[in-house]
């Protein structure tokens, strides 16, 4: 009889409910810890981004455009320092991305290497890397510059890196088998097909570039950043919000315009 | 013997053009910019003076960096932890196919872009600014940046792999939380979990900048250690930052595995 039976419940998912209280308990934990090491009560977290947006509507506005034309000088650099580095590190990465990926490079020892040292570039925060090297050489555009590349290297690399990585085996077999070199098959083969992503990728960074530019001035490199700091540092806080809302203009700007790069030659 | 045409006609004349143009902004930017090459140079004899005193190292700092980690990863976290549970809202309100109010979510899309322009040193300027320093600055700082990220990150899978999975829910007449509750979460959370990962490593970087300006972490401890000119604590100091920054990574990739593909 059917009562008799135990009725089995098919499991719906595999999801084991005591596993995932386990998790969740001590991401909890996690949590908790940190709130306790951080020595912030609840209240004053929980009020941060609150009390931040209230100060930022009192302070910070109303925003004085009175010397606007003045950071016309400093858009320039910053927009500059970020053109420059892009241009500089796409040839460097694209030498290492070509050394990094699998479809380019026999060599595991090579590809080790290379990919150990650009993680080593990636892995280091921008800032870090600006305030080293100010350390190391000095204040002035040129170390920013020298910062945005380095940085800019090691992210552009491993992206050039993957994207060689998925160009299709059969087609450079097939160049292969005809006889091609290893140069006309990286001429003919690799980057026609590689173009597409290397101009996202490119447009991508500048994109970051323009911004890390924007902070560089922080750790003395130039940029529009320094304006801001010096401004807030004088508490003229209607300077310093215009200032920002300059930089929000300039990066609204450069998306818009590697949007339609993008639109433009990728299709 | 006949020479095969390999690339299609007038490529070439258009490369050289393309070519032209990219040089001409590249040099219009050096010119445009006033960059000391001749300073920098000069300077350039002194770096090797200064690269053989950063070779050493100075163990001592050692338990004072652990405990400066242990802050940055603890800001990480916590700012994490709150913008999950924001961008999980937000996200499933602003995403254009599930989202009830359409004029609403254009206007917090636009919101969010905007917040994502200014450079989250700028955002930490100003948050430090208006509550002074202290850790519950450097937590509305990161956690301004994740928010902003997750919520582009969220909206993008939900907007991308929900279509189906919502016209078919639809279709049976539920209601929008139970669309989100039981068809997207589970559709999207693989997604999202790669996402959090991501923005987790990015908290931590995002800490460890924060120091330049005041943030507590490794980030300050560095600068202290630049600004007193201690080149074995620096250089110490960025080994160790560059190491946690390779666990991390070792770390949230074997989570990401673990949760993609089950524990094996």
């Amino acid at each position: 009889m059917m009562s008799d039976q135990a009725i089995h419940k098919i499991p719906i998912d595999k999801r084991d409910p005591k596993k995932i209280f386990a998790v969740v308990a001590i991401i909890f934990a996690m949590l908790i810890f940190a709130v306790i090491y951080l020595k912030i009560s609840f209240i004053e977290m929980f009020m941060g981004l609150p009390s931040f947006v209230l100060f930022f509507f009192e302070k910070f506005f109303p925003p004085s455009t009175a010397n606007l034309k003045q950071y016309i000088p400093e858009v320039i650099n910053t927009l500059g320092y970020a053109v420059i580095s892009t241009y500089i590190s796409t040839i460097i990465a694209f030498i290492f991305g070509i050394l990094i990926s699998k479809n380019t490079n026999k060599f595991i020892t090579l590809r080790v290497i290379t990919r150990g040292f650009v993680n080593v570039l990636r892995n280091i925060p921008f800032i870090i890397w600006g305030a080293l090297l100010v350390y190391i050489f000095g204040v002035g555009g040129i170390v920013g510059i020298l910062a945005l590349i380095l940085v800019t290297i090691g992210f552009l690399s491993k992206s050039y890196a993957e994207a060689i990585d998925e160009i299709s085996e059969e087609s450079l077999e097939a160049l292969r088998a005809n006889g091609a070199s290893y140069l006309q098959i990286l001429f003919h083969g690799i980057i026609p097909q590689f173009v597409p992503a290397w101009i996202h990728w490119t447009l991508f960074a500048f994109e970051i570039n323009v911004r890390s530019s924007v902070v560089l001035g922080l750790v003395g490199a130039g940029g529009i950043g320094v304006l801001i700091d010096t401004n807030i540092n004088l508490f003229k806080y209607g300077e310093a919000i215009t200032i920002v809302a300059v930089v929000v203009a300039i990066v609204l700007l450069t998306e818009l315009i590697t949007n339609l790069i993008r639109k433009r030659f990728v299709n | 013997m006949e020479h095969i045409r390999v690339t299609s006609k007038g490529s070439i004349s258009k490369a050289i053009f393309l070519i032209l143009i990219l040089a001409a902004i590249f040099i219009a930017a050096v010119k445009l910019i006033d960059l000391d090459i001749s300073k920098f140079f000069e300077r350039l004899k002194n770096v090797s003076e200064v690269l053989k005193r950063m070779m050493a190292v100075d163990f001592s700092v050692v338990p004072d960096t652990l405990l400066n980690i242990v802050t940055s990863l603890a800001l990480a976290l916590l700012a994490l932890g709150v913008a999950i549970i924001l961008a999980l809202i937000l996200s499933f309100l602003i995403a254009s196919n599930i989202t009830p109010n359409r004029s609403l979510a254009i206007f917090i899309k636009g919101f969010f872009a905007i917040i994502r322009s200014v450079p989250s040193l700028v955002w930490g300027l100003m948050v430090i600014a208006s509550l002074g320093f202290g850790n519950v600055s450097g937590f509305v700082t990161i956690l301004i940046f994740a928010v902003s990220y997750l919520v582009k990150t969220f909206t993008g899978s939900i907007e991308e792999t929900g279509g189906d999975v919502i016209e078919a829910m639809r279709s049976t007449g539920a209601s929008w939380a139970k669309i989100v509750y039981h068809g997207l979460l589970p559709l999207c959370i693989t997604a999202f979990v790669s996402w959090i990962t991501i923005c987790f490593e990015s908290n931590v970087a995002e800490s460890i900048g924060l120091g330049i300006i005041g943030v507590g972490g490794i980030g300050l401890l560095l600068t202290q250690a630049i600004s007193s000119y201690d080149y074995a604590q620096t250089t110490t100091i960025v080994i160790m930052i560059c190491l946690l920054m390779i666990v991390l990574e070792l770390v949230m990739t074997r989570i990401k595995n673990r949760i993609k593909f089950g524990k094996q």
